[in-house]
């Protein structure tokens, strides 16, 4: 069972890494991109979500470099020249900030890890006590004590 | 007067601190006279904050802009419903409306536990009565609620339009209460520590409290949602913006702690992991205000800086010291009564589930807190919204919902091979074959393919807890159906009551799958009588308008919309400009909403050409979220209600339960 249970926690975490992971984008839409960049009118918003002038202006030329054929790497690129990285609604995943990406599955990882063995410790621990409470034979008392609490357990 | 007002106050931070201090002092030298004296001091405290607010709420409705606050936030024109609210809608209104539910709190902690719990309710008062005691030093040192302008305006500045709506009303408050009612179960385990009293007591104590706690933020986070979605029209609901991340992050621990102490309730194991899991559910309340309200992160909707960050923040390190000191103390106390009996095990599975709700708290926390981090370590800004959290989040969510059906097919203490395979063999099939039929009608997505397979797992397993307790109360006690559901929920309220809010949460998952997978979303510009079809509807401009009263001026257009060409619905999305904030115009949603979809539109101007600018949006299964949280408010009213065992029921459950053995035992004879 402990076998199962360690190739399946392998399993999950692997999963959620590889879930991590997207595709590539092979179209471009007016969404996708400017689901990806915030407005500049300082709002704090995605410029998708935002509604103001300033993101009316940003979506209209992205949607002509869109349609002048650019592709969504070179759209952001050119964003980020201008502004800097803080034009992008999420950290590149380069350098120091990749740890942003990584960092989130590595806790989990590592937490998951740890209650695991807790858990196989606790467990040993367990299995100790109940065999040897299992080689002792229950008095007459002792299991109407039993009976009690499951009565009350049920109620 | 409002002088008065400021002089009540400071008048409740001094008895606050007696309070603290009688309580502390009473316990410690077995003086009851003190004790008593401290338990009226938080009842008297409660009443004069109680005298604070009405004197606020009489300065909004009377329009007296003598008052800073006052002309800030309300205004002539405002109605009285949006004057009341505007209690909360400032930092000053909603830091003395905090500090009065905490001081009504504090006084019904009182009231429920005058004939018991003797033990703890001193140093838990006292706890309460430190947290108050910041918030009224808050207000006395920093935050006047009261304070008063040198002249009269003539008008005030009014209340911003995108607040004068049902689900922004409601957002805070109910925020608030998840907030404090959090504080009321911290302030009970810090007395349990402090009294090394470590037995389950604080936690079934407060059971009710957290509970409540619990749905009170679900339900403020799902207000603020419901508010972005027709207020905001950007068509979404949640931005992952750092104000909304600080609401989550209690009720995701929140969450956590819910589920764990079930284990220490049942086994006496978890003690040291429960005492932190709501400590750290506690201080993240305080971080989410100090976010709030530091300015130290910009957010579309936060308070900005306002001068009492330092506070907070020095009241959140100062909190986070003495819990850590207090929990690393007492740990050779707060040793477990019973191990673990299998790895399998109920218990294993509210660990792993422990596990994946902190790691959904610290990967928001992180990705919130990360442009600081980034800022200090490479000088350079970046920004963290709503594409990375989506990108992270989504696969830790979707295994915990997973993990939502997994639980309860999992004995407690120790679950065997056969058992384990019994209970999974027919929800996975099931669920895998609803999958295969997911996949042949088209859907290709993995995300909304194992949101939708996971759900019905979910579904399934609830469905199955159900029947199981209905099918054996109808075959040993010879009851109906319904009468054997009534007495399932009835003996078991908390258990049944979870399961409900487990369909609810499913609901909601399934809705933000359906209206974030499957959206469909047009920009169209129409001339009066053009139309245009997006996907099975045809939307025609029937007209514009224009609409002025004292407060605002809406530009509105009027469409037709038709499906298999007869007419649908008719829509009115409107631009307004408010008068209070001519450079601010917002949008006013229209929105026709079914259980299968919602047609959203967005009026957004006219373009050079004079034609009508429409951002049509249509989101499958929106509804069901917003009726998951209807379906999780039942759950919680089950899980809370206080029914009455009369008499009666006691009896015919003895009976069933004599009933039952006699069964089993006969079971166990003819095997």
């Amino acid at each position: 069972m402990n076998k199962i249970l360690r190739t399946n926690g392998v399993l999950i975490v692997a999963l959620l890494f590889l879930l991590n992971a997207q595709p590539a984008e092979a179209t471009e839409n007016l969404t996708d991109v400017t689901n990806s960049l915030m407005c500049t009118c300082g709002c704090s918003m995605v410029l998708y979500s935002c509604k103001c002038g300033t993101a009316d202006n940003m979506k209209a030329d992205i949607q002509q470099r869109i349609d002048n054929g650019q592709s969504k790497d070179q759209i952001l690129d050119s964003y980020v020249q201008r502004y800097g990285d803080v034009i992008l609604a999420a950290p590149p995943k380069e350098g120091f900030n990749l740890s942003a990406w990584v960092m989130p599955f590595v806790a989990i990882a590592g937490a998951a890890f740890l209650v695991y063995m807790l858990l196989k410790r606790w467990s040993a621990q367990g299995a100790v006590h109940e065999t040897r409470w299992a080689q002792e034979e229950l008095k007459e008392e002792d299991l109407q004590e039993l009976e009690q609490e499951l009565s009350k357990l049920e109620e | 007067m409002y002088q008065f007002g400021y002089n009540i106050l400071q008048l409740v931070m001094v008895i606050t601190a007696f309070a603290l201090f009688g309580n502390i002092w009473g316990f410690q030298k077995r003086r009851s006279d003190f004790l008593v004296s401290g338990r009226r001091a938080v009842q008297l405290s409660f009443w004069l904050l109680t005298g604070t607010v009405a004197l606020m709420l009489y300065a909004l409705l009377t329009h007296d802009f003598h008052v800073e606050y006052v002309a800030s936030y309300s205004n002539r024109s405002l109605n009285t419903f949006y004057t009341i609210t505007a209690l909360w809608a400032g930092q000053k209104g909603s830091l003395l409306f905090w500090t009065w539910i905490l001081s009504g709190f504090s006084a019904l902690v009182i009231r429920q536990n005058r004939n018991k719990n003797q033990q703890l309710v001193p140093y838990a008062l006292a706890t309460l009565m430190g947290i108050q005691l910041f918030f009224a030093v808050l207000m006395v040192f920093a935050t006047n609620p009261f304070e008063t302008l040198a002249f009269m305006p003539q008008d005030g500045q009014g209340l911003n339009p995108l607040l004068q709506n049902s689900g922004m009303v409601m957002h805070p408050p109910t925020l608030y209460l998840g907030y404090i009612a959090f504080s009321v179960p911290f302030a009970f385990a810090i007395a349990a520590l402090l009294t090394r009293k470590l037995d389950s007591q604080w936690i079934t104590t407060t059971r009710k409290w957290t509970i409540a706690a619990w749905f009170f933020l679900a339900l403020g986070n799902l207000f603020g949602m419901k508010w972005a979605y027709v207020e905001l029209g950007w068509g979404g609901f949640w931005a992952w913006d750092p104000v909304e991340n600080a609401s989550f992050l209690p009720w995701l621990t929140g969450t956590a702690f819910l589920h764990s102490v079930m284990i220490q309730e049942r086994r006496g194991m978890l003690k040291i992991w429960n005492m932190s899991l709501i400590t750290i559910t506690f201080l993240l309340t305080i971080l989410g205000t100090f976010i709030t309200r530091s300015g130290l992160i910009s957010s579309v909707h936060s308070f900005g800086n306002t001068g009492v960050g330092i506070y907070f923040l020095i009241f959140l390190i100062t909190s986070t010291a003495f819990t850590a000191w207090l929990i690393i103390t007492r740990i050779p106390d707060l040793k477990s009564d019973h191990e673990l009996n299998s790895l399998l095990s109920r218990e294993s599975s509210f660990l792993l589930n422990n596990l994946l709700l902190l790691g959904a708290a610290f990967a928001v926390l992180w990705g919130t807190l990360f442009p600081m981090i980034s800022e200090a370590v490479t000088g350079d800004k970046i920004t963290v919204g709503a594409p990375f959290f989506n990108q992270v989040g989504t696969p830790i969510f979707l295994a915990l919902l997973l993990l939502t059906g997994i639980c309860p097919l999992i004995a407690w203490r120790k679950a065997s091979g056969k058992n384990f395979r019994h209970n999974f063999l027919w929800p996975m099939l099931v669920s895998l074959a609803s999958g295969g039929i997911f996949w042949i009608i088209g859907i290709r997505s993995v995300y909304i393919l194992m949101s939708f397979t996971f759900s019905i797992f979910v579904l399934y397993t609830i469905g199955m807890e159900f029947w199981k307790g209905i099918r054996a109360k109808m075959r040993t006690a010879q009851r109906s159906f319904f009468t054997a559901l009534r007495n399932i929920v009835a003996i078991n309220q908390r258990r049944y009551g979870g399961y409900i809010i487990h369909l609810g949460i499913v609901m909601i998952f399934v809705g933000i799958t359906g209206s974030v997978g499957f959206k469909t979303e047009q920009k169209v510009m129409l001339d009066k009588g053009e139309q245009a079809t997006v996907k099975n509807y045809t939307f025609q401009l029937a007209g514009r308008y224009t609409n002025q009263d004292p407060e605002k001026v809406s530009y509105g257009a009027k469409l037709n919309v038709y499906k298999d060409g007869k007419l649908y619905t008719t829509m009115t999305p409107e631009k307004r400009i408010h008068r209070t904030s001519q450079d601010q115009p917002h949008t006013e949603v229209a929105l026709h909403q079914t259980p299968k979809e919602d047609l959203y539109v967005v009026y957004a101007g006219t373009n050079d050409n004079g034609k009508a600018v429409l951002d049509i949006h249509i989101n499958p299964l929106t509804a069901w979220i917003w009726n998951g949280g209807l379906v999780m408010l039942f759950g919680t009213l089950i899980a809370l209600y206080p029914m009455k065992k009369t008499r009666r029921n006691r009896k015919r459950n003895e009976q069933d339960t004599q009933n039952k053995r006699r069964t089993d035992r006969r079971a166990a004879v003819s095997a």
